[in-house]
């Protein structure tokens, strides 16, 4: 009887989602806007597999913020969500509040659906900032935006910007300056394919980091 | 021998062991009675498990397990599962005692996007010392013989103090000022703006008495009525210090010295640092237009500056702000531009309603809508001609606009009690309403939905256009002293910075019973003759002071132990539960690496990850600000004797337990 009862319970299964594997990728940060454009690796984030990655090769400078960092794009059918990442290296304490980025991405939009717009505090990986939903019109179709607007936490600013922190590490202030930039991740694409990629796009952005641990204030 | 072999024997008797057994357990009882009583566990065990005659007893218990085990030689196969039990009791006291030894149990601190191999040993005493080029070492006060301890109490509490040490007050660039009982003789200094400042520094428990009368002494007003002070200064700072002269003219904040009648006030600039014998220093400044500043320094510092990193020492900071040195006419001038630009930059079409028809009517005249406008809020009770000509041309609700002035006029200033008392047909949607600015704005609404309703007025008078416009802004929320008031002033010149040094003392006292609130201070003799006393930074992250001139900085905290793991945070996260506010899991997301790799885990409350060599973390505390970056701690725990000793230990007295019982090989056939 115990057996009978045992083979009916271990017998059931249901039947698993398989998710893409993620791997690391490094992200480059920007050049000096000198040729050759040599862009050093600066990031990592852990990305499916399945994602088509876009990079600006050496013959390219991305000196130009307007210009992403990198580019991954999501393909399903005709319809593809887009997502980039931006660093903004500044050499002062001063910097566009991610709010204020929050703000731009909203006014991207011609209209928001009522209920549709989420606005919260986000912090990882040594950033924080603030992380943006919302559903509605941009140029003339209905898409989803996820964004995350971030800025290196000032307790690590300080930290990489006083030089005994270091501890007989000399950087080059142009790599200091990369590594305090203020970063953006947003994804945008049809509601129905943002919702389905959700955690993926998620997960993602919650991955991203400093390849270099950075140094510790502690 | 006689004797030795009884003492042997005895030590590996039963009666050895009841003893050990009792006495432990007595040990107990007196430790958890300790801990309840006294809620202070590291009081508990300094009288019994980290007592010397506890682990004497463990001692006492390995001695008398392994002499009565070799009591039974020569050994026979049934002694086999006795043999094997004590060699499993053995095992595992070897292993806390190896563990008590050689082990380690602390507290890693890691912030967001770094990393640490640091653990904090708790309730230990040592040295950190930090040199100008980053390095860092540690001294365990138990082992120093670096620096020669003059003094020690084991509770004590830190002060510190800004600005006045003793008798003297201390400002950066300044001579020190001596402390007097009363503003008599100032100490004179000149500022980078030019302005002459009068420093006194007082030591006094009256000191709103004090800050009113210097404040007092040198004031003026340029006008014939009488004027009375209201310097309102509380143990908080001031609240709305005003004088009345008039009408009521604020000394403080974006609405100071502003006044319809045009009243100047003038005074001596002052900065006036008293001390109100309680350890708080309470910082005056007055300028010469009349304002008031002030901010208290005490114990608890909102922020400390630290010089060169802390290696020159630590300060405070003194700000005045950026509305100091501005006068009335300058104040109204400049907010009176800004106001212009502001204006100027927005599309007509996002203007409200009441602005839109003024400037229709400005076009109409070929005028300058913005500089016709505030000329008009400036100066609504004598138009100019311009002015004049533009309200011919505007376009009002006048029937609405007459009908709410003569509302108005009747309430006396008190709109919403008026309505109430008329009852006014539409007093339900008053209902939550609670200004008079509110009121007004609703009732506008109201009276343009039924303005074709109300009663004909017949022809409006044209000189009373300029006040029913002024109506119809006031019920849109635009008032020339409302939109002054929330104007700040951009400082015309840099506003004065003072800094002083933070000045730190210690005061003994007795112990607490709770240990682990005890702040032991320290007083060590340096090499070069100089004297530092230090508190216990329990949780190692206090300020550092310098030595050596400025060459190195010191910290008496917890001994710490570098382990040879590399532990970085990616992210800590509270889980709740759903739809709920209370927290269900903490996690964290680390890399914990070594010379030959790095893995990826995720920690969290149930969930701890143990290295292959026995480095074991726990999840035990995340502090965390909302939207900012975390900062957690993990219990780190390592047990060198736990995988050689302690769990074969257990297998095997459970082996020989069972052995022992089930197969009972002293049974007698």
């Amino acid at each position: 009887m115990i057996f009978v009862l045992l083979f009916l319970l271990t017998s059931c299964h249901s039947q698993e989602e398989v998710k893409p594997s993620t791997l690391y990728q490094n992200i480059n940060g920007r050049d000096i806007g000198k040729a050759p454009y040599i862009k050093e690796p600066l990031y990592r984030v852990k990305v499916p597999t399945n994602w088509i990655r876009k990079d600006l090769t050496e013959e390219f400078s991305n000196l130009d913020t307007t210009l992403p960092n990198v580019e991954f794009l999501i393909q399903e059918d005709e319809h593809v969500i887009r997502i980039v990442v931006h660093n903004f290296p500044r050499k002062t304490e001063n910097s566009i509040p991610p709010k204020d980025q929050i703000l731009r991405w909203k006014n991207q939009f011609s209209s928001i659906e009522p209920n549709q717009m989420l606005v919260i505090p986000q912090a990882f990986s040594g950033f924080s900032g603030q992380y943006m939903e919302a559903t509605g019109m941009m140029n003339e179709k209905m898409v989803t935006l996820y964004g995350w607007a971030l800025e290196l936490s000032k307790i690590h600013f300080s930290s990489l910007m006083v030089k005994n922190k270091f501890k007989h590490q000399e950087m080059k202030e142009d790599h200091v300056t990369q590594l305090t930039a203020d970063v953006t991740i947003k994804a945008v694409g049809s509601p129905l394919l943002m919702k389905k990629y959700k955690k993926e796009i998620y997960d993602f952005a919650h991955s991203f980091e400093l390849i270099d641990e950075i140094p510790s204030p502690l | 021998m006689n004797l030795i072999k009884k003492i042997g024997y005895f030590l590996g008797s039963i009666w050895f062991t009841f003893f050990l057994l009792f006495t432990t357990a007595l040990v107990v009882i007196i430790g958890t009675i300790l801990e309840s009583h006294t809620e202070s566990h590291l009081y508990a065990s300094s009288f019994t498990y980290s007592h010397f005659f506890f682990n004497a007893l463990l001692w006492g218990f390995f001695v008398n397990i392994l002499i009565s085990a070799l009591r039974r030689y020569p050994f026979k196969f049934r002694h086999l599962p006795f043999l094997i039990t004590h060699l499993g009791l053995l095992m595992i006291l070897g292993g806390q005692l190896i563990k008590h030894r050689y082990g380690l149990q602390g507290v890693m601190k890691v912030i967001e996007g770094s990393g640490s191999n640091r653990v904090l040993i708790p309730d230990t005493f040592a040295l950190q010392i930090e040199e100008t080029n980053g390095r860092i070492g540690y001294l365990e006060l138990s082992k120093n013989h670096a620096f020669k301890i003059a003094d020690f109490h084991p509770h004590s509490k830190e002060i510190k103090k800004a600005w006045i040490k003793d008798q003297f007050a201390y400002i950066f660039g300044l001579n020190p000022i001596p402390v007097t009982t009363s503003a008599t003789t100032p100490t004179l200094f000149k500022d980078s703006n030019g302005v002459i400042w009068h420093v006194y520094a007082i030591k006094t428990d009256q000191v709103k008495e004090t800050a009113e009368n210097v404040y007092l002494k040198h004031l003026k007003v340029n006008s014939n009525a009488k004027s009375e002070l209201f310097f309102n200064y509380t143990e908080e700072g001031f609240k709305n210090p005003c004088l009345l002269c008039q009408e009521t003219i604020a000394l403080q904040g974006p609405t100071a010295l502003l006044n319809a009648s045009k009243i100047d006030i003038s005074n001596q600039p002052t900065l006036l640092l008293i001390d109100d014998l309680n350890q708080n220093v309470h910082f005056f400044a007055y300028d010469q237009f009349g304002h008031v500043f002030s901010q208290k320094f005490t114990e608890d510092l909102p922020s400390v500056i630290a010089y060169n990193d802390g290696f020159a020492g630590y300060g405070t900071q003194f700000s005045l702000p950026a509305y100091f040195h501005i006068n009335r006419t300058n104040k109204i001038e400049k907010r009176s531009a800004r106001f212009l630009k502001e204006l100027s930059q927005v599309p007509v079409e996002d203007l409200s309603i009441p602005l839109q028809i003024f400037s229709k009517a400005a076009e109409a005249i070929q005028g300058d809508f913005t500089t016709l406008f505030l000329e008009f809020l400036q100066n609504e009770a004598n138009l100019s001609p311009k002015l004049q000509q533009l309200f011919t041309h505007i376009e009002l609700p006048e029937k609405a606009l007459y009908w709410m002035s003569t509302l108005i006029s009747q309430s006396e200033g008190k709109l919403l009690n008026y309505l109430k008392e008329k009852n006014w047909p539409l007093l339900h949607l008053f209902e939550g309403v609670e200004s008079e600015e509110e009121a007004l704005h609703l009732l506008l609404k109201q009276m343009l939905a039924i303005s074709d309703q109300l009663p004909d007025v017949g022809e409006i008078d044209p000189a009373d256009l300029p006040h029913y416009y002024s109506i119809y802004l006031k019920a849109h929320g635009i008032d020339w002293n409302t939109i002054l008031a929330h104007m700040e002033d951009d400082a015309t010149h840099s506003p004065l910075t003072l800094e002083g040094p933070l000045h730190f003392s210690y005061e003994p006292l007795p112990p607490l019973q709770k240990l682990e609130d005890n702040v032991p201070m320290l007083t060590l003799l340096l090499p070069n003759s100089q004297k530092i006393t230090l508190p216990y930074e329990r949780d190692g992250d206090g300020l550092k002071h310098p030595i050596f001139n400025g060459n190195a900085r010191l910290r008496f905290q917890p001994v710490v132990k570098n382990i040879p793991f590399r532990v970085r945070l990616r992210e800590a996260r509270t889980i709740y539960n759903p739809n709920s506010s209370s927290p269900h899991s903490y996690e964290a997301d680390l890399y914990i690496s070594d010379k030959e790799e790095q893995i990826e885990k995720t920690i969290s409350m149930n969930n701890v990850y143990e290295t292959v060599t026995g480095y074991r973390f726990y999840l035990s505390h995340i502090a965390q600000k909302e939207g900012d970056i975390r900062k957690v701690h993990l219990a780190v725990n390592y047990d060198p004797a736990k995988y050689l000793l302690t769990y074969p230990g257990g297998i095997l007295i459970t082996l020989g337990v069972i052995w022992l019982l089930w197969f009972n090989p002293y049974k007698r056939n």
